[in-house]
């Protein structure tokens, strides 16, 4: 009986190492090629003045309007974090910038907007975009409703200020004090980071978002590798496994032959990856932010500390991962609904589970929900050992995934070999 | 080529998709699953949640604020907490992303930040880590009670700086300002095709049409993947060999035609939609673009081994590149290389279905030359 699962087991894994010369050439090539445009890009964004600026077209002459004082609020603001910039150019510019996708919006500001303003009219300005294209285009229509309250606020109190010093005819006064209370004004706009600055308290049970991403980037990209094999799952013969069955070779020996091959075969691609990135982050001196034990406070990982935190402790996830895509494969029937399959999984339980939106972005009927996808636990699990103290509870929960997703394919399995 | 024979195999192959049951469960499953993230999405949510707390919950502007806030239709989701204790508590457990601590006395400093006196803290605000979100936050805290901050100003200036015989109410003062005062926003959000920008179905639902694209592209490369494998077995031996691609062509289309059937329901299930003629135009050009693309990428690899090794970088790279959850700025040259970028655009600019056309055109003209080389080195290695 143990001689049918080990050379049931051999024959499988010879088939993976067949193709794994191939597999591991092209992984390689695709890696350093994904790298390359990276790099470049990344160069290329650090040596131009503009580093990271997300540049809004202006249309129309902003001379002699208050809308200054809201721009340069904005572009005020801390430029490592916020990096927007706004330039002037003509609307055939802007319309041909905004359709190859180098500025996300542009602003008309009419003709006699100032005009209109000073005469009491309500105006608008028109802000073109391509749709709200998800979270970019909704951060940008609620900071331009920030900037909506900072401009209109102050012209209010400017035209107010200018209308009662003519009524009450004190003309000379209003001329020599005018441009004191624009300072003002602008003083007052510009010291609101001082004077709503942050008190941070570096917490256990947060994440930075850089770790945050780290893991979330692995296990999305863990869940898509499931499709690289898929050449393998469906040349799998079901006659074959019928005559193995027949000779004691049992479903769940079949099922758990077949898991373990492929288990170290996506081990294998996962080892390669990880070394790319070890190498990368000492190479380009890349590092990655996390929080420390005690104190609390933001730490740098070393190349080193990478492979042991990531690599080593996040097999489990990468063995439940597995079990999970190994399920999908042994439900799905012929490559297209497995392709598919495989897809579909991978987008949308990493999408209820906070791979690409923190939780927090999600109502807390979605939360719950997520609260029993395997992916969520992954996530957890994996967050957890960044911040130094790893979770059992999600360990354990992320084994009894797999084993749940491993005895739902034996049954699988039985059911097509008793067909 | 023989049409009928073209005709019969399509049939065939149509056959052969939906008898297989996982495959009719994965088309019934996609809407269902939008529709859920959509009725999901109607709940209150944020992409940050802040904890409103106050010293004073007799404090007028405070109160006024935190009523403002609590109303507001923003992208953060805002919570009232009695306790200040408890919500800092909360943001060390990781259940909130900020607790803002509105003071007792909030005119009082309002008015002497008003005076110039910038060194006052307005309102106490706790966060774990300073992101982008939690400053844009911010902003929009300080935008919340910047009215009052203005009103102020003038207030003050009129009163200590500006001349005058006579006493000045604060009737005539208040009179003066809301005269002036614009309640609505200052801007007017149009798309490029001049209809209305707005927020359909909010953020949570705003990347559906985008995993849809990537789901379609998938279908395309399966598709191209299943003809390989019935090619491998010798399914197609009969075929001519300069007919295969067309063959291939027209069959991965199949899957994708079902798929895409399936997501426009879904888009329109999602709420993210343009007018009914511009979806099919898109779609339609889309899945040509997408099968010509897959269609090249089987000529170029060639192996059934090689294709699933790469399908996976190739999702990886259009979520990147194209604007399913953001957009990055430049790499132009490799971002028109994949098909979903002309999709995705073209939704609000009809540039981008142009751009489609010419892509489509260039990728034909690919396809064959590509096919003409394979098959020449096919011929001559025997």
């Amino acid at each position: 009986m143990k001689k049918g699962f080990l050379s049931y087991f051999t024959t499988q894994l010879k088939r993976y190492v067949k193709g794994l010369p191939l597999i591991i050439a092209i992984t390689v090539l695709l890696i350093g090629a994904i790298g390359m445009i990276a790099y470049s890009f990344m160069k290329e964004r650090s040596d131009s003045e503009e580093q990271n600026l997300a540049k809004i077209g202006v249309v129309g002459d902003l001379e002699g309007t208050y809308l200054g004082i809201g721009i340069s609020a904005i572009e005020s603001l801390d430029a490592s974090q916020y990096t927007i910039s706004f330039e002037n150019m003509t609307e055939d510019e802007a319309q041909k910038a905004l359709s190859v996708g180098d500025i996300p919006v542009y602003i008309i500001v009419p003709e006699n907007f100032l005009d209109d303003v000073v005469s009491g009219k309500d105006v608008q300005l028109q802000m073109v975009g391509r749709g709200t294209q998800g979270i970019g285009g909704i951060i940008i229509t609620e900071l331009a409703d920030v900037i909506s309250v900072y401009i209109n606020s102050s012209e209010t109190a400017i035209y107010a200020m200018q209308a009662y010093a003519w009524d009450k005819g004190d003309t000379e006064a209003y001329r020599s004090t005018a441009d004191n209370f624009f300072l003002l004004e602008a003083n007052n706009l510009f010291a609101r980071d001082s004077a709503l600055e942050p008190i941070l308290i570096g917490v256990g049970n947060g994440s930075t978002m850089i770790a945050y991403y780290t893991c979330g980037i692995f296990l999305l990209f863990a869940m898509l590798m499931g499709i690289s094999f898929c050449s393998v799952f469906v040349r799998r013969k079901n006659d074959v496994n019928k005559v193995l069955y027949s000779q004691g070779v049992y479903s769940w020996k079949q099922v758990l032959a077949e898991y373990l091959c492929y288990l170290l075969a996506v081990l294998v691609i996962i080892t390669l990856i990880v070394g790319a990135l070890s190498v990368a982050s000492s190479a380009f001196d890349v590092k990655l932010a996390l929080w420390s034990k005690t104190p609390r406070e933001v730490r740098w990982l070393s190349t080193a500390q990478i492979i042991w935190q990531i690599y080593v402790k996040w097999l489990p996830a990468v063995g439940m991962i597995a079990s999970l895509q190994y399920m999908i494969y042994e439900l799905a029937s012929g490559i297209v609904s497995s392709v598919l399959g495989q897809f579909l999984t991978a987008i949308a339980l990493g999408y209820v589970s906070g791979l690409f939106y923190p939780m927090s972005f999600f109502p807390v009927p979605l939360q719950t929900i997520a609260a029993a996808s395997p992916l969520k636990a992954a996530m957890d699990y994996c967050q957890s050992t960044l911040r130094w103290d790893m979770d059992a509870m999600h360990l354990v929960m992320i084994i009894m995934y797999a084993v749940v997703f491993l005895a739902l394919s034996v049954m699988a399995r039985r059911i097509k070999l008793k067909k | 080529m023989n049409i009928r024979k073209w005709f019969v195999l399509q049939i065939l192959y149509f056959k052969r998709l939906f008898l297989k049951k996982s495959f009719v469960v994965l088309l019934c499953l996609v809407p269902l699953m939008v529709l859920g993230l959509r009725i999901i999405s109607s709940e209150d949510n944020g992409i940050v949640k802040i904890l409103l707390c106050m010293e004073d919950d007799r404090d007028e502007l405070a109160s006024q604020t935190v009523d403002y806030l609590l109303e507001s239709d923003s992208v953060f989701a805002y919570e009232y907490c009695e306790d200040a204790d408890e919500a800092l508590k909360k943001l060390e457990r990781g259940e909130a992303d900020a607790v803002w601590l509105f003071p007792d006395d909030m005119l009082e400093v309002i008015r002497d930040y008003a005076k110039g006196n910038t060194d006052v803290t307005l309102v106490e605000v706790y966060e774990v880590e300073d992101t982008t979100s939690l400053k844009l936050s911010r902003e929009a805290l300080m935008a919340s009670f910047y009215d009052a901050i203005a009103y102020e100003e003038y207030v003050g200036y009129v009163v200590d700086v500006i001349p005058k015989d006579a006493e000045v109410t604060d009737e005539e003062l208040r009179m003066y300002y809301d005269y002036f005062k614009q309640d609505s926003s200052l801007f007017e959000y149009y798309n490029m095709d001049g209809t209305k920008w707005s927020a359909q179905g909010g953020y949570l639902t705003a990347p559906v049409r985008g995993m849809l694209a990537l789901l379609i592209l998938l279908a395309g490369i399966a598709g191209v993947m299943y003809f390989r494998q019935d090619k491998e077995s010798g399914v197609y031996e009969y075929l001519p060999k300069s007919e295969e691609w067309l063959y291939r062509l027209s069959s991965q289309m199949i899957s994708m035609f079902l798929i895409g059937v399936v997501s426009l329901v879904s888009l329109y299930l999602s709420g993210n939609t343009t007018s009914l003629p511009m979806e099919l135009l898109l779609m339609a050009e889309y899945i040509v673009a997408c099968a010509l693309f897959s269609s090249l990428l089987d000529t170029v690899f060639g192996s059934l081994l090689i294709m699933g090794i790469v399908t996976p970088f190739i999702v990886l790279i259009t979520f990147v590149m194209c604007p399913v959850f953001f957009s990055i700025n430049g790499l132009l040259p490799i971002k028109c290389v994949f098909p979903t970028l002309y999709y995705l655009n073209g939704v609000h600019d009809v540039n981008w279905l142009i751009y489609g056309a010419i892509y489509i055109v260039a990728a034909l003209v690919i396809n064959i030359v590509a096919d003409l080389i394979v098959n020449k080195g096919i011929r001559k290695n025997g």
